[in-house]
């Protein structure tokens, strides 16, 4: 299984700036299985089977959402490629871009035609400037060979895709703060419901899906659901791309398929804990993700409900017992206080006093009021914000103390 | 449609929130950001309820079918002292010297839910003298104070981002600027507020953050002063204002003697029929001549809304004061009888 | 060269509601922040308030609505440039020019620590005036800073 490679195939053996060689490798044949011998209905069937679920961290069924926009009979819709990647640790999509801009390109194309959208956006970073340049000559290149625009490989089909450039906000790559930033406002998440795929870009039926999910898509209409739902996890199948940094061997991307454990990522694809030093815990997802001691690392990486330790992003930061734990609370709460929008009361003030608090831990001045002060932020960040953001914002804090990571 | 709160059914409509339902029903739930008339944000996670095991803002929630919803337990008064918390921890011990002190939503829920011994910011002595610079560095980093309009006078520090100025303003004057921690609701490049004056900001902000701009040391020293004789002039409707203001603040409930009080020597009432301006413009003339008193000695408060007309320097309109302004005064007297404050 | 103004900044987008962003961050871009004057002449353009193209544009980072100084040193302090010691090169930079994180006092340097750019592989991340430095050591620092002083 190790060397199931779906959106990594490519990488390495083409060069990203030329449609031919990816073409050469079978590119593209998904959009043309998808235009010439299926039909939007069979193709959302296919994503559906796969059990493919976004790769951006909620791990919601793919095709469930393509569905439901495909089934509006709204006149407008849109696709949404989400390619904002500001979760810390994370750096996936821009290498996707970087190797093979061509296989989130098909994919796009095929999702925007199966739900009947004929306008969509690859919402790009706004640090990734070089990755804006790749993706704007893949798209030349794409349209030149007729794979978007009007009349695509001669049938009825059409589509124009835009890129827009993000403008630096970790919350854009939340959905709804995303559209809200496209339609020139303040990249503030939206009430839902109405759920994007209802009342989305500009009130229209929108999907917005991570870049790496995406980038799944022509393998399963190529080889259909039922394989790619064979791979990996049961309840989240496929394959995942995996980032590992901080005090292994080698640190790098690899993709893995779901459902594999976090000990095997570390010892079988990057090389161990770096000789040297002492493995502390390992912080899986990002920013927000969840810390795992090392008894802890026989767990699944993989999505949904019941999972044990939701992967997030992907990204795994192994920390080794050298590293200073009160400058990593800093860096967590820095990122939070900063990056909530300030929309709503106990992301606002509460992020900030955990700010506040994680400076008075590196300075030894502690006080039992904190603790309790501690309990209660993480308390009402868990239950009573308007977003996720909010809701997560507290995880590493907490899990630092839970573990024993954070002492007192 | 049938809906249960608190096991008990009510009667819902269509499109309505679960907060409609229990305002018109009479359950109580705080709320600090929801203002008449204006958008449902759930910005300021107070009016939460519990539904399906979960806390929701009952402002967002839409009624269904069979929905259960409840607004009093454990949790949710937990949650509603966290959050009522968060927000006070910047605001605590500013109340004595503001202007809204007894007239403010955010220092009546901390008292309803007697926030009092809060916990997110160390005590004086606890900390270095630096570090407490540091906390008031982090507290103050984007207060924006502003007097120089006119009409409402603008001081960010007593702001708790409810957004109610920003989305009750008709010309669209304020925003929620920046981010985070930093957010500021305020003007663009924090400039100077240059509006039609109509005053809803003042009327829906909760706090101290935006109220009427006055002089007020020399309206109570015209009005102590006995040499000056004092004209409340009460437009149309401002009554009911008043006394909605007022509220709490006295049991009085004649707003004559309420005037009188204050030192007023004349009330006039407007009626329909002299609504416009020039009308009160011409009261000072018109007095002079009948009473026999010498202009610079009558003292023409308007009682209205219309705090625009503040804006204008009319010399024949010394002063012209809203309903805040007035419960500010009766608030102040108040003290003074109580012997809270020694003048 | 031409000189850019705000008009021909504008003439490259259609006044919608999409284009606000990408006007925003232009403007920014060339003149260094997006100033009241050229946000009044935005909000025009746009049919928008000037308290919404304000908002806007100040909840984005790469938006700047006050005038920056000479010199922008920005670090990335998020988790993965943390591990390789980001607090240390805050720090030293904070000791060689004398100033502190976050604070604008002065008209030449500004600090600022920021969120992950994704470059995580190769950190501590610094960015001087828009470019970027990767494996940021102290030795290093004090050459690259040397670049700007």
């Amino acid at each position: 299984m190790k060397d199931i490679k779906i959106i990594t195939e490519h990488w390495g053996k083409i060069n990203p700036l030329k449609i031919e060689e990816y073409i050469n490798f079978g590119g593209y044949g998904a959009l043309e299985k998808f235009v010439l011998k299926m039909n939007p209905e069979k193709a959302i069937e296919e994503i559906q089977k796969s059990g493919l679920c976004g790769r951006g961290g909620a791990g919601f069924p793919t095709g469930d959402k393509l569905e439901m926009v495909a089934k509006n009979t709204s006149e407008t819709k849109y696709f949404i490629c989400n390619l904002e990647e500001s979760e810390p640790g994370t750096y996936k999509d821009r290498l996707i871009v970087d190797n093979n801009p061509h296989i989130l390109l098909e994919g796009i194309i095929i999702s925007a035609l199966s739900i009947g959208a004929k306008k969509a956006f690859i919402y790009i970073n706004g640090n990734y400037e070089k990755q804006k340049e790749i993706l704007e000559k893949a798209l030349a290149q794409s349209r030149e060979k007729k794979y978007w625009g009007e009349n695509i490989l001669g049938s009825a089909f059409r589509l124009e895709i835009e890129i827009y450039s993000g403008a630096g906000a970790y919350i854009c790559g939340e959905e709804t703060a995303l559209i809200n930033s496209v339609e020139g406002n303040r990249g503030e998440p939206k009430l839902r419901p109405p759920f994007p795929t209802e009342v989305g870009l500009f009130g229209s039926p929108t999907v917005v899906d991570n870049a790496e999910t995406i980038a799944n898509i022509p393998w399963i209409i190529l080889n259909g659901g039922k394989k790619y739902s064979a791979i990996g996890s049961k309840n989240s199948p496929g394959t995942k791309i995996f980032l590992l940094n901080g005090a292994v061997e080698k640190p790098g991307t690899y993709e893995a398929p779901t459902g594999i454990t976090v000990k095997k990522l570390i010892d079988e694809y990057a090389g161990g804990i770096k000789k040297g030093k002492e493995f502390w815990f390992a912080q899986i997802g990002g920013a927000c993700g969840k810390l795992l001691l090392e008894k802890e690392l026989k767990v699944k990486m993989e999505f949904g409900k019941e999972c044990e330790c939701p992967l997030g992003s992907g990204s795994i930061l192994v920390v080794d017992k050298s590293v200073n734990i009160h400058d990593l609370l800093i860096s967590w709460t820095d990122f939070f206080r900063r990056e909530s929008c300030g929309k709503c009361v106990p992301c606002r003030e509460g992020t900030f006093r955990l700010w506040e608090i994680a400076k008075r831990f590196r300075d030894g001045k502690i006080s039992d009021r904190d603790k309790k002060a501690i309990e209660d932020i993480l308390w009402t960040l868990d239950n009573t914000t308007f977003c996720p953001l909010g809701k997560f914002a507290g995880t590493a804090f907490r899990d630092a103390i839970a573990k024993n990571i954070l002492t007192f | 449609m049938n809906i249960k709160i608190n096991n008990k059914i009510y009667e819902a409509k269509e499109n309505e929130t679960v907060l409609d339902v229990c305002k018109r029903e009479g359950i109580r739930i705080p709320t600090l950001c929801g203002f008449e008339g204006l958008p449902r944000e759930g910005v300021c996670r107070l009016c939460l309820v519990e539904m399906g095991g979960r806390l929701m803002t009952s402002c967002t929630a839409k009624v269904s079918e069979g929905l259960e919803v409840i607004t009093e337990n454990e949790k949710i008064e937990k949650a509603r002292r966290i959050n009522l918390e968060l927000l006070w921890a910047d605001h605590a011990g500013k109340c004595a010297t503001c202007k809204k002190n007894q007239m403010c939503e955010l220092q009546n829920l901390a008292l309803e839910y007697k926030i009092e011994n809060f916990h997110f910011i160390p005590r004086k002595g606890e900390i270095t003298g630096a570090e407490e610079l540091d906390l008031i560095k982090d507290n103050w980093s984007r207060v924006v104070v502003e007097n120089e309009n006119p009409c409402i006078s603008r001081n960010s520090e007593l702001c708790i981002e409810c957004r109610r100025c920003i989305n009750v303003c008709p010309e669209k004057k304020f925003g929620f600027n920046y981010r985070g921690n930093s957010v500021v609701v305020g003007t663009p490049y924090e400039k100077v507020l240059d509006c039609s004056f109509c005053g809803k900001c003042a009327e829906a902000c909760p706090t101290g953050a935006l109220t009427d701009q006055n002089d007020y040391v020399k309206i109570v020293d015209d009005l102590d002063n006995l040499e000056k004789f004092s004209v409340a002039v009460l437009d149309l409707g401002i009554e009911e204002k008043i006394l909605k203001v007022i509220g709490k603040i006295s049991p009085e409930k004649d707003l004559n003697k309420l005037l009188i009080n204050l030192g007023f020597e004349k009330i006039v009432k407007l009626g329909k029929e002299n609504l416009k301006i020039e009308f009160v413009k011409n009261i000072k003339d018109e007095y002079s001549r009948t009473k026999k008193i010498n202009q610079q000695d009558i003292v023409i408060f308007f009682i209205s809304s219309r705090i625009y007309e503040k804006a204008k320097k009319d010399k024949n309109l010394d002063y012209v004061l809203s309903e805040r302004e007035v419960a500010r005064l009766v608030r102040d007297k108040e003290k003074i009888k109580e012997g809270k404050i020694k003048m | 060269m031409i000189r850019k103004t705000i008009q021909n900044i504008l003439l490259e987008f259609e006044p919608k509601a999409k284009n606000i962003l990408p006007a925003l961050k232009k403007t920014s871009a060339v003149f260094g922040y997006v100033s009241e004057e050229n946000a009044k002449i935005m909000a025009e353009y746009f049919g928008v308030s000037e308290s919404k193209i304000f908002e806007t544009a100040s909840f984005y980072d790469e938006i700047r609505t006050e005038k920056q100084p000479d010199i922008l040193i920005q670090i990335c302090n998020s988790a993965n440039c943390t591990i390789n010691n980001s607090f240390e090169i805050i720090g030293e930079v904070e000791n060689l020019l004398k100033i502190k994180a976050g604070s604008s006092a002065s008209l030449k340097f500004k600090l600022e620590e920021i969120s992950c750019l994704g470059r995580c592989a190769d950190g501590p991340v610094m960015i001087v005036n828009g470019k970027i430095y990767e494996r940021v050591t102290k030795s290093s620092l004090h050459s690259i800073l040397e670049e700007y002083l």
